[in-house]
């Protein structure tokens, strides 16, 4: 199973600037694939148009041989689950409310709530109202529902924004771990990250996005030198300790 | 709260059943009414407050959901005001006289209302959706206009506008057609058993647009769907019983917290605390010439008086004393 981007672009003002500029890259199931780059160059626009839920001016997002636009909303929720940066709830539902949110188009199952939950560690808090939490359990109450959505679907892509970015370390880890597990069982991740360190050590295929381009893609030990990650970040960076930073030369 | 909402629900029913039956007692006289005729009337008065309770709670829902916003009911879309103008326009004679009187004051408050929807709606749209921040702020802006041109209007009427103002405080009318409160019960139970249906698609809809969309809805589709719905229930609240504020944001209030957040309990459960509210104030404002110590009003008081000014106090009291995630 591959999720294939063939030639997309994507503007949100017409006539505007392309965020996405005819962009060719290829996802694979049993795979981590981080997505890093500045800020503002088109990575979260990018994961929205891979997840469907907007439609390119140009191309094609292709899901094996399907092409994801023209997929029925609920089969498409059934094959991808899509967690943002910053999840939302406009009611005030609790966590496991929230989790079985992810079931809407598919049958329900207290099983796949229940595994989510404890996956993500919020068996504890799940009676809690969500919009009372501090923004890392929201993150993960997102990535419970994610999980619950493509439960037990081992052909399932896994979309996320920036999962990591309001959790501690020892959750940060925890994460990484479901995110393996998602892909060890067979399932496509596609994350986009800030973390560099993180990213080389998750992810198995990297991909470096510069003004609405990707521009390099490979395996992460391959794509993330600091030649390459200079020229797209504008500083310097280093290994220390065989991990990689940016150096302040 | 979640948990178990059935038990609530029939508690509810039971409490808006016998606020049924003491307004089918209250009225000119208290007692059982002997004469059919008065019987009638009162049976018109109950199924005009359940009608009118249940489309404005139902359509206060979909509204709050639709437009993520706590603050919503039904006449933040300009519908009200639409409905008032529609109506002033026939009583100053604007529209001309021939159509007037054969189309009437409800004909104007129908024709007023869909306008103010058909503007809303248009106006809001942004890439084929329907984006809920632009369609609040247009809905308050048709809102004000409206209101001055409504004001203009009753300008325009001098000492004729009483009518007009009388009509815009609210009143459920015994002598309305029985037909036109049928009419109403049946498009208000049709809305009720509508709304129900998408009831799942309206829980995830609380999640940001592209999650929502992720886990399967259609956004675009559910949002015409919930617009024209609500829309519709509203205008026929106004049609049976002019404007009456505040029930349509408080009753999904109250539901939520007796009920819960989810759609199914919540729709059902805010469509008997609306009927609830309307009996309890239709029959608070016939039991008034009762008391005597009171000084009293020329005629029977207009119920959206009694809703707004109770309303209004409950409302705070569940914004300094509720925490829910929502209002905070």
């Amino acid at each position: 199973m591959t999720l294939r981007l063939e030639h997309i672009s994507f503007a949100f003002e017409h006539p505007g600037k392309r965020v996405v500029d005819d962009v060719s890259a290829e996802a694979q199931r049993d795979r981590i694939t981080a997505i890093i780059g500045p800020n503002a160059v088109g990575k979260s626009t990018l994961l929205r148009l891979m997840s469907g839920v907007l439609a390119p001016d140009e191309g094609t997002v292709m899901l094996d041989d399907s092409d994801l636009g023209q997929l029925p909303a609920r089969v498409r929720a059934a094959r991808l689950a899509y967690v943002p940066q910053r999840p939302r709830v406009d009611a005030p539902f609790t966590i496991r409310e929230v989790v079985e949110l992810g079931r809407y188009a598919l049958p329900h199952s207290a099983r796949a709530v229940d595994e989510a939950l404890e996956q993500c560690e919020l068996s504890d808090v799940a009676h809690r109202v969500f919009n009372t939490l501090s923004v890392g359990q929201q993150q993960r109450a997102a990535l419970a529902r994610a999980l619950a959505q493509v439960h037990a679907r081992r052909d399932a892509v896994i979309l996320l924004d920036e999962p990591t970015s309001a959790l501690d370390p020892r959750h940060v880890q925890q994460t990484a771990q479901v995110l393996r597990e998602c892909a060890t069982t067979g399932r496509a991740v596609i994350v986009i990250l800030h973390d560099l360190a993180l990213a080389r050590s998750l992810s198995d295929d990297t991909w470096i996005m510069h003004k609405g381009n990707v521009i390099a893609s490979g395996p992460a030990t391959q794509v993330c030198e600091p030649a390459v990650l200079e020229r797209v970040y504008g500083v310097r960076f280093e290994f220390a300790d065989n991990v990689l930073q940016a150096s302040r030369a | 709260m979640s948990g178990r909402p059935v038990p609530r629900i029939i508690l509810l029913a039971i409490i808006m059943v016998a606020l049924a039956i003491v307004r089918l007692i209250v009225g000119y006289s208290i007692g059982w009414p002997a004469d059919r005729l008065v019987l009638e009337l009162r049976l018109v008065s109950v199924f005009g407050a359940i009608c009118v309770g249940t489309c404005l709670s139902v359509s206060g829902v979909m509204l709050q959901s639709l437009l993520r916003n706590a603050l919503a009911s039904p006449y933040i879309l300009g519908l009200a005001a639409g409905a008032a103008l529609g109506v002033g326009m026939v009583q100053l004679g604007a529209v001309p006289h021939s159509v007037a009187s054969w189309v009437g004051e409800p004909v104007g408050a129908v024709a007023g209302s869909s306008l103010a929807l058909l503007l809303v709606y248009k106006l809001s749209l942004r890439r084929g959706l329907i984006d809920p921040m632009s369609m609040l702020l247009v809905g308050v802006m048709i809102s004000v206009v409206a209101s001055a041109l409504l004001m203009f209007v009753q300008f325009m009427m001098g000492r004729d506008a009483d009518q007009l103002l009388r009509w815009m405080m609210g009143r459920i009318a015994p002598e309305a057609a029985p037909s036109l409160v049928i009419a109403g019960s049946v498009t208000a139970m049709a809305g009720l058993a509508i709304s129900l249906r998408w009831s799942r698609a309206l829980d995830a809809a609380a999640l940001s647009d592209d999650e929502a969309a992720s886990v399967g809805v259609n956004l675009a589709s559910l949002r015409i769907r919930m617009f024209l719905t609500a829309g519709v229930l509203t205008a026929v609240s106004v049609l049976l019983a002019g404007p009456i504020g505040f029930v349509g944001l408080i009753a999904p209030h109250l539901a939520r917290l007796i009920v819960g957040s989810r759609h199914a309990a919540l729709l059902v459960g805010a469509a008997l605390i609306g009927a609830a509210l309307l009996l309890a104030a239709d029959t608070a404002v016939q039991l008034i010439p009762h008391i005597p110590s009171i000084p009293q009003p020329r005629g029977l008081l207009p119920i959206g008086i009694l809703t707004s000014a109770i309303g209004g106090p409950v409302f705070i009291y569940l914004l300094r004393h509720r925490q829910s995630g929502w209002i905070e």
